[in-house]
């Protein structure tokens, strides 16, 4: 089954961002297909930037550079989102990649399961 | 509670024998939860002690086995990058025992 | 056509109005025959299972409502461990783990993982999720 995540928050700000990407750690746990999009200011969980000490919070990139480690290698985001925020695509992380709004709808038509956080 | 006498210190720890205060974490307390597992420790037992402690420094997460394998494999190569291995050093729950000896937070029984 | 619905609560209530949504939701699938495979409690949702909650006495109390529909419908609710613990929503055997005086989680609701919402996704024909 081919599950399609779609995240709209930023890193910090809200537990949902985090609480969400868990999700998707336990859904590789079942051996499904996944599939990550980060869209709008969701992007901004892609940073390579490692330190969140001054606002004394875990930093986000450790759960992100994780995911390969539990299979999870569909890692997307919108070059109209990366564009609009003025992100290079090297200060994102390697494991992301770069796709259109085409292959976007693509991914919504394909996935079986697909839940927005 | 429970409580670790190490080096004449006092040490807490939580009814499954889980440190109280990460910061309390030592050589010497390592040997001392593993003890407590009846696992005394070896130079290969320390190998993957120091690798649990690279993992949850890097992904800030207390590893579950899947992941754990996969980055032992990537570390070590398929020799000790398999379940095996880290059943025979670790037994029961290679995972658990691991992050608990290892002085990481406990994990939440969540992934 | 009978549907299964797996059900994703993520909002607490008395803040906004989905906790609420959500259990309107879940009767009507209950009263139009469909079923209801599991609603899971994630993030704030946790807060539904509170036992503590008072609401004034002429307001609809949303815990009490989640808990008879539970009794008469045996539904499935599942509060996942790692939302509710930083929430401080805890069962007996949670506070016993954590050394914690006391416990406040209703009893028609179980605590479990997010891989029992992953095996609702799996099993259910439709999710629905209520929460922003």
């Amino acid at each position: 089954m081919h599950f399609l995540y779609l995240f709209t928050r930023q890193a910090y700000g809200h537990s949902l961002a985090r609480e969400a990407v868990d999700m998707a750690l336990a859904t590789a746990a079942f051996d499904q297909k996944i599939s990550l999009v980060f869209l709008q200011d969701a992007i901004f969980q892609l940073l390579t930037a490692k330190d969140a000490t001054i606002i004394e919070a875990k930093p986000h990139s450790g759960i992100i550079n994780a995911l390969p480690l539990y299979d999870i290698e569909k890692i997307f985001y919108l070059k109209e989102d990366r564009e609009a925020r003025q992100l290079s695509q090297n200060s994102l992380v390697a494991h992301a990649s770069e796709i259109s709004a085409a292959k976007l709808h693509e991914l919504l038509r394909s996935a079986d399961r697909v839940q927005s956080f | 509670m429970g409580a670790l006498i190490v080096n004449g210190q006092k040490i807490a720890t939580d009814k499954d024998g889980f440190l109280k205060n990460l910061e309390d974490w030592s050589p010497e307390v390592a040997s001392a939860l593993a003890e407590d597992s009846a696992i005394s420790l070896t130079e290969q037992h320390w190998e993957l002690i120091q690798l649990v402690q690279s993992y949850y420094k890097q992904f800030g997460l207390s590893p579950a086995m899947r992941p754990l394998i996969k980055y032992a494999k990537l570390e070590f190569g398929s020799d000790k990058g398999n379940s095996l291995y880290f059943l025979t050093l670790f037994p029961g729950s290679p995972a658990k025992i691991l992050s608990k000896v290892a002085g990481l937070p406990r994990p939440d029984n969540c992934l | 056509m009978s549907l299964c619905f797996a059900i994703l609560v993520t909002g607490q209530p008395y803040s906004d109005q989905s906790s609420h949504t959500a259990l309107k939701f879940c009767k009507a699938v209950i009263e139009r025959k469909h079923r209801i495979y599991r609603v899971f409690f994630f993030n704030d949702g946790v807060h539904c299972a509170n036992s503590f909650i008072t609401p004034p006495q002429d307001e609809l109390s949303i815990p009490v409502q989640w808990q008879s529909l539970q009794k008469e419908h045996e539904l499935d609710l599942v509060v996942c461990v790692s939302s509710a613990l930083r929430r401080g929503v805890v069962d007996e055997k949670e506070a016993q783990r954590y050394e914690i005086d006391g416990h406040n989680m209703n009893e028609s609701f179980n605590i479990g993982g997010l891989g029992q919402w992953v095996d609702a996704c799996i099993n259910a024909d439709r999710i629905v999720r209520f929460g922003n």
